[in-house]
């Protein structure tokens, strides 16, 4: 009790917290997960994947304060999809983000670099906006994480991992289990390492968080986001449980690190893109095959140029 | 009675209630059928813990779940 007006509390701890200590609570959390899963060592290099909203903002608030203890880079990286003014808010959030943070920041533009944007390619593809948006987005994380030699940290929260889990367990794709940990080996030179620093830490508490630090971040969803999606189902389900019984979340997220690698991995052929070298199941990347249909050309090894040039930029 | 105005994000749907005894959020989140954990309350623009005693006549509830 330190006499401040709570703003928070944590129904599985018991416990009612200031905004000070709603934020050191949080970033301790990160800390415990970062040590724990050994997500971050001294000397790495890590590229935050950063969209603007609150986990991306919380993502990259907890890293940074992670590097008083633990010596290493932190790099933003966002990518501007070209969504009218969700995007453009976006890029003007994160980028405002990262000098408040004092994080060195790479923006690569869809439109400016590729000439494309996420509704412009949806509708050119008759593709759905979802899915074009997360080849790319994976596509580009990885790209830059190879790049700059570095492991790509992403927002994931708790409770996106514990619903993809659980909707991965309800279709028996027991191998998209395997790659819910708190991290992802690479594959030098093909793929860049995976962490999850926010595994533990709860969409409200990422929520809460940007709030006590008084972070900026964007309160817009993207007008493509549907919720009534099974994922939003799922996260709706489990909350009510977690009501019921707090920390089950918690204790589901634990048990599923511990046993990850019980889970089947996925039997696909792993080789490099015949375009640009990075990662793909069957030859072609999947950016290299989407730029080869939007502009009649693979522009996977393009935009790796474009990258190392921003990387060099940076000094 | 205590009367409440609830207005709830996103969507901006407003819903005014009417309770009897202590109003809390959790109480008026139970009232409206949505989860503690997905929401959050907000009095004055600040976050309130949500068994605390909702003092004012207007409440923010704001849904913390993203969807896909």
């Amino acid at each position: 009790m330190c006499g401040r007006p709570a703003i928070a509390y944590v129904p599985y701890q018991r416990r009612h917290y200031c905004s000070t200590h709603y934020a050191e609570f949080v970033e301790s959390k990160v800390k415990r997960t970062v040590k724990r899963y050994g997500l971050v060592r001294p000397g790495d290099r890590v590229v935050a994947a950063v969209s603007g909203g609150k986990d991306s903002a919380t993502l990259l608030s907890t890293l940074a304060a992670l590097r008083g203890e633990i010596e290493f880079d932190l790099i933003a990286f966002h990518v501007d999809l070209g969504i009218g003014d969700y995007s453009r808010g976006s890029r003007k959030i994160v980028e405002e983000l990262a000098r408040l943070l004092d994080v060195p920041l790479i923006v690569f533009s869809l439109q400016e670099e590729l000439d494309f944007t996420i509704p412009s390619a949806s509708m050119r593809l008759r593709r759905p906006a979802c899915s074009i948006c997360g080849a790319v987005k994976r596509y580009l994380y990885n790209a830059v994480g190879v790049e700059l030699d570095a492991k790509v940290a992403t927002g994931h929260n708790a409770d996106d991992i514990a619903s993809l889990a659980v909707k991965n367990f309800l279709a028996q794709e027991l191998d998209a289990i395997r790659k819910l940990g708190p991290s992802t080996e690479g594959i030098p030179g093909l793929a860049a390492p995976r962490i999850r620093p926010l595994y533990n830490v709860y969409e409200r508490e990422s929520f809460l968080y940007v709030i006590a630090k008084g972070l900026p971040y964007l309160h817009r969803d993207c007008p493509h986001a549907r919720f009534t999606s099974l994922d939003f189902r799922v996260k709706e389900y489990l909350n009510r449980l977690e009501e019921e019984k707090p920390s089950l979340k918690l204790g589901f997220l634990n048990k599923l690190a511990e046993r990850i690698s019980s889970y089947p991995a996925a039997e696909a052929r792993v080789e490099g893109c015949k375009y640009c070298g990075l990662l793909s199941s069957s030859g072609i990347c999947s950016l290299c095959r989407l730029t080869f249909k939007l502009k009649g050309e693979a522009l996977g090894a393009r935009v790796r140029e474009r990258i190392r040039e921003m990387v060099r930029g940076l000094g | 009675m205590a009367r409440v105005r609830v207005r709830i994000l996103p969507g901006n749907k407003v819903v005014s209630l009417e309770l009897e005894g202590r109003v809390t959020g959790e109480r008026i989140l139970r009232e409206l059928g949505l989860s503690r954990e997905s929401y959050i309350v907000l009095v004055d623009g600040s976050p309130l813990p949500e068994d605390e005693e909702v003092e004012g006549e207007e409440v923010v509830l704001v849904r913390v779940i993203s969807g896909g």
